[in-house]
């Protein structure tokens, strides 16, 4: 045979199943697992052979083969099991500083892990509750050539979709058609917002949102029926049955109660207080057949184990269905599928119907997650072999005394074992008091009952366990495999190179990594505080403003004004179709000046007043703002933004015809938008009757004699529009909500960061005080011969302050590589300036120096009587 | 009779070893098992059944020969025991007596008429 050696099943898995397997079995099951392994050879060649062999021998590692295990490592023997107990507890509390570094980083770690842990499970938990989610797919659609911020994807679908999909394909099971939206609902005095789902009766054969009472699916037959959940039944009708109590409906019609469903879990990618028939919706009788009416969601179920992208591959045919509709556009819809369970981590796609997720901060989380505890391990494990080191006479004694290798490994390996343990005990109980805190944190709502949880709170035990294990195994083996004599003198626990090597490169990994979240943290920290201070190009504070809907109050707006205006702190008032917050509607204008109807302009659109320039003071470029004195403003005039005019090409806009209107004025660019999207081309035009049943009512006030003024604008507004809510909202406020993922990101991530830097601390204390134990002889004698203190903290600290500077080399360029991807997100950010670098690299060097210089000065000062009296 | 009962895969087993007679080791019952049935059967699962019918008394077992092919290792043939034939038959027994019982069975639709 040319190559023997490849030929053979691997070694360490045959001596595995020498060791375990039972004596008397072990000669014929040998052949047998030679004889199979010879064959697969032949058949699917050796690499295949060899797994197999490793999984046929894994196979048979069951109790009915295993052999007997004598107790050769004398666990259970409970005298000595109280003896090691307490020595290990006596040796805790001898070293107190030792002990509670030890067990307060690895407590540290573990809860950072946990929760963590807990967080990523969670956002991987989404839609699990629904019994088909693996069979569910949402349909959504491409519309190509159609973008919308950054995007021609679209998570919406037309009315027909649905019975067309059951129709064209057998595969789809089951469809169902939903929207949720906010609606308003009034019993007697009280009137709220509501939110709610808008379903075909399919809706319980896809999703499953269990009914506590009344009726499901028929409810949803009728239009007139509705089922709330348990809290909005509660909320309206206390714990009185609500089947069949009436609500007023968007101070239109009456619906009744036919039934309760159980409140929907929040772990799902749309949220809802009540399902009632999508025919409520107002727009429904409108949308029937029309292939253009985006105004829906779309979800389907697949057969079990059916591969979605076939069904995606026929879609050519649903396609050319609604091809038809949008005959007069220059871009036609695909429809595509995602699966239910990608959406909230997956999806990014526009009009969401909640913000979702995405799956690079659950990467990123669980990177951190790992990081720590893996900073914390390290730590551990060297705290550990160091903390050993003191112990060589004992282990000296105890050999003399005839203890055994295995009772010796036994104890190191009980004690650390012990300290795993406590610390995981630590953790929980720490986790169960800062889930809170943490869930305020991170704008969540975990709880500790979730499915999952359970599993995180194993996995930690499992790898506390390990933990223990395998930081007792190192001394415990040095220790016991040394002679009496060697280990009385001390000298058992010498430095070898090779474990210098390794704890350095092991030093050098954690600074790196805590100087790397530190410049992320400061970068990000920075990112954020620029989109908080950047120039908007308007003014956002002492504004409230409420949005309302479906009132019909256009004619009444100026007298509402008046009346709102006679408060000597309320300034100004506007009313705006949108706010410069999120401005969404969006249309297409074909023509202007200059255009012969063959392009067509992407546009945002935002229908004003006379005062909603002056209110949030933004400045004209060019021109005049809309004026009360000019009577053809309200139908012949229009207001461009900045970016408007310089996608139209022109150099001055003045006079020219847009829209079949002639522009009066340019407005200076100013941000309507999140900072990770570009302003983009606007107008402003003033708004009318039409237009008028949505909006905002925005106040300027002057803050002083809030109270006060408050009282007033909800009184006015109650007067003119009794039949709706009144909630107001402070810009600023909503601003600053708009950015608040980032800066809860951005909390998280220093916090993180901070843990991070002080567990590497805490390392780097307990190789200090591992290096000085073992070099207590050396610095006596340079004292003894003439060395300063200064010169022996700087012997001492120069190696280590080294490994740090190393770090920091390291750390730059990959924090600046990671940071500029983060920061190409955002249209509108900072420069990574090179000070960044430089004092986060600092800080850690002076950080490292003074952990190093606690125990070196120490260290330095002690008497070298006391230190080489000592033999 | 319950002291007797036999599971379904220890039945098959035990038959498989009656089919191969002086024959039957590990790998050929594994593959005289997987040509008859079709039936995917690991090492370990078979293992452990033959260990429990052998205590059992069910099987007996003696040494063979070694090849080349198994290292040098010995084979370990499983022949039935007078014990182990006598259970087998018990069951079959039991199974026709059950057959037999079912009323005018209609194949085709699978329940009776």
């Amino acid at each position: 045979m040319p190559n023997k050696d490849n030929n053979r099943p691997p070694k360490w898995i045959l001596s595995f199943f020498r060791w375990y397997c039972r004596s008397d079995y072990v000669e014929d099951l040998e052949g047998d697992l030679r004889e199979r392994f010879a064959r697969q050879t032949g058949e699917r060649g050796v690499h295949r052979a060899k797994w197999l062999f490793i999984l046929d021998v894994l196979r048979l590692f069951r109790p009915a083969l295993i052999r007997s295990f004598p107790a050769t490592l004398h666990i259970f023997d409970r005298a000595m099991l109280q003896n090691h107990f307490r020595i290990g507890w006596r040796n805790l509390l001898k070293h107190r500083s030792f002990t509670l570094i030890n067990i307060g980083g690895m407590t540290l770690g573990m809860i950072c892990f946990i929760l963590i842990a807990l967080y990523v499970q969670y956002e991987l938990s989404y839609e699990g509750h629904h019994e088909k989610a693996d069979r569910i797919y949402r349909v959504s659609q491409i519309q190509k050539g159609n973008d919308f911020r950054g995007s021609n994807r679209f998570a919406l679908a037309p009315m027909p979709l649905v019975p067309a999909l059951k129709e064209l394909f057998p595969e789809v099971r089951t469809a169902t058609t939903l929207e949720t939206y906010e609606a308003l609902f009034s019993l007697g005095e009280q009137s709220f917002y509501e939110r709610g789902l808008f379903a075909d009766e399919h809706l319980f054969e896809v999703f499953t949102y269990p009914i506590k009472e009344g009726i499901g699916k028929e409810a949803l037959k009728d239009p007139d029926a509705i089922i709330l959940t348990e809290s909005l039944a509660k909320k309206y009708f206390g714990e009185a049955s609500p089947i069949g109590k009436t609500l007023h409906f968007e101070n239109d019609r009456t619906l009744t109660v036919r039934g309760v469903a159980a409140d929907a879990p929040k772990n799902q990618h749309f949220h809802f207080d009540y399902i009632t028939s999508f025919q409520n919706l107002l727009w429904y009788q409108a949308d029937i057949g029309r292939w253009n009416s985006n105004n829906y969601r779309a979800y389907i179920v697949l057969p079990a184990g059916y591969d979605y992208k076939e069904l995606e591959a026929k879609f050519e045919t649903l396609d050319a269905h609604a091809a038809s509709a949008y005959k007069q556009y220059s871009f036609q819809p695909e429809f595509f599928l995602q699966p239910l369970k990608d959406i909230h981590l997956r999806s990014q796609i526009n009009f969401e119907m909640t913000p979702n997720s995405d799956i690079r901060y659950i990467y990123l989380a669980a990177a951190i997650a790992i990081v720590i505890l893996l900073l914390a391990s390290i730590n551990y494990m060297n705290l550990a072999s160091a903390r050993s080191a003191g112990r060589s006479k004992e282990v000296g004694m105890r050999k003399v005394l005839g203890a055994k290798r295995g009772q010796l490994v036994n104890q190191f390996m009980m004690e650390s074992i012990l300290i795993a343990f406590f610390s995981f005990g630590l953790a929980m109980g720490f986790v169960y008091l800062l889930l809170p805190v943490f869930n305020q944190l991170i704008d969540q709502e975990i709880s500790l009952g979730f499915q999952g949880s359970r599993a995180v709170f194993g996995g930690m035990l499992f790898i506390a366990l390990l933990l223990g294990g395998l930081s007792g195994l190192y001394p415990a083996v040095l220790s016991s495999a040394a002679t009496p004599i060697k280990a009385l003198k001390g000298g058992w626990f010498k430095k070898g190179k090779e474990g210098v090597f390794l704890r350095n490169v092991l030093v050098v990994g954690q600074f790196t990594t805590a100087i790397v979240l530190a410049i992320a943290s400061v970068v990000i920290y920075k990112q954020l505080d620029y989109i908080q201070n950047k120039k908007l190009g308007y003014n956002r504070d002492h504004l409230v403003y409420v949005p309302y809907r479906q009132v019909d109050f256009y004619e009444r707006r100026d007298a509402m004004r008046a009346e709102l205006t006679k408060h000597p702190e309320i300034e100004k008032i506007s009313f705006a179709s949108s706010l410069p917050l999120n401005t969404g509607s969006q249309g297409t204008v074909d023509s202007w000046e200059g255009n012969g109807g063959k392009e067509e302009l992407w546009i945002y659109r935002n229908y004003i007043d006379y005062d909603f320039i002056d209110l949030f003071e933004m400045s004209l470029v060019e021109g005049r703002n809309y004026s009360p004195e000019y009577p053809t403003d309200s139908t012949a005039s229009i207001i461009l933004n900045e970016s408007a005019v310089k996608a139209l090409g022109w150099e001055s806009a003045i006079g020219k015809t847009f829209d079949d209107k002639q522009v009066i004025g340019v407005v200076k660019d100013f941000h309507f938008q999140t900072f990770d999207l570009a302003i983009e081309p606007m107008f402003l035009a003033l708004g009318t009757k039409r237009r008028s049943s949505y909006g905002n009512i925005v106040i300027k006030t002057s803050m002083k004699d809030w109270d006060n003024s408050l009282a007033h604008i909800q009184k006015t507004l109650k007067a003119f529009m009794p039949q709706i809510p009144i909630e107001h909202r402070f810009m600023d406020e909503s601003y600053n909500q708009m950015y608040q993922f980032e800066k809860k990101f951005g909390e998280v991530f220093t916090i993180f960061t901070g843990i991070a830097l002080f567990i590497a601390c805490m390392g780097l204390f307990g190789l200090v005080a591992h290096n000085i134990v073992l070099r207590t002889k050396e610095i006596g004698i340079r004292k003894v011969l003439g060395a300063s203190i200064p010169n022996i903290v700087g012997l001492i600290s120069k190696g280590f302050l080294r490994l740090v500077l190393v770090s920091a080399i390291i750390a730059v360029p990959i924090a600046a590589l990671g940071m500029g991807r983060w920061l190409q997100d955002f249209a509108y950010r900072i420069h990574l300036d090179w000070w960044i670098f430089a004092t986060m690299g600092l800080l850690a060097l002076g950080i490292a120096f003074l952990t190093v210089s606690t125990q070196t000065v120490k260290a330095a000062n002690r008497n070298p009587v006391d230190t080489l009296r000592e033999e | 009779m319950s002291k007797h009962h036999l599971g379904e895969f220890e039945e098959i087993v035990m038959l498989t070893v009656a089919i191969l007679h002086d024959e039957a080791y590990g790998i050929a019952i594994i593959d005289e098992m997987e040509r008859r049935l079709d039936r995917k059967v690991s090492i370990g699962a078979l293992q452990t059944v033959l260990r429990r019918l052998e205590k059992k008394g069910h099987l007996s077992s003696r040494f063979g020969e070694a090849t080349h092919k198994r290292g040098g290792k010995r084979k370990r043939y499983f022949t039935l025991t007078t014990y182990g034939r006598k259970i087998l038959e018990t069951t079959k027994e039991q199974r026709l007596g059950l057959w037999n019982a079912i009323p005018d069975l209609d194949f085709k639709n699978g329940y009776a008429q």
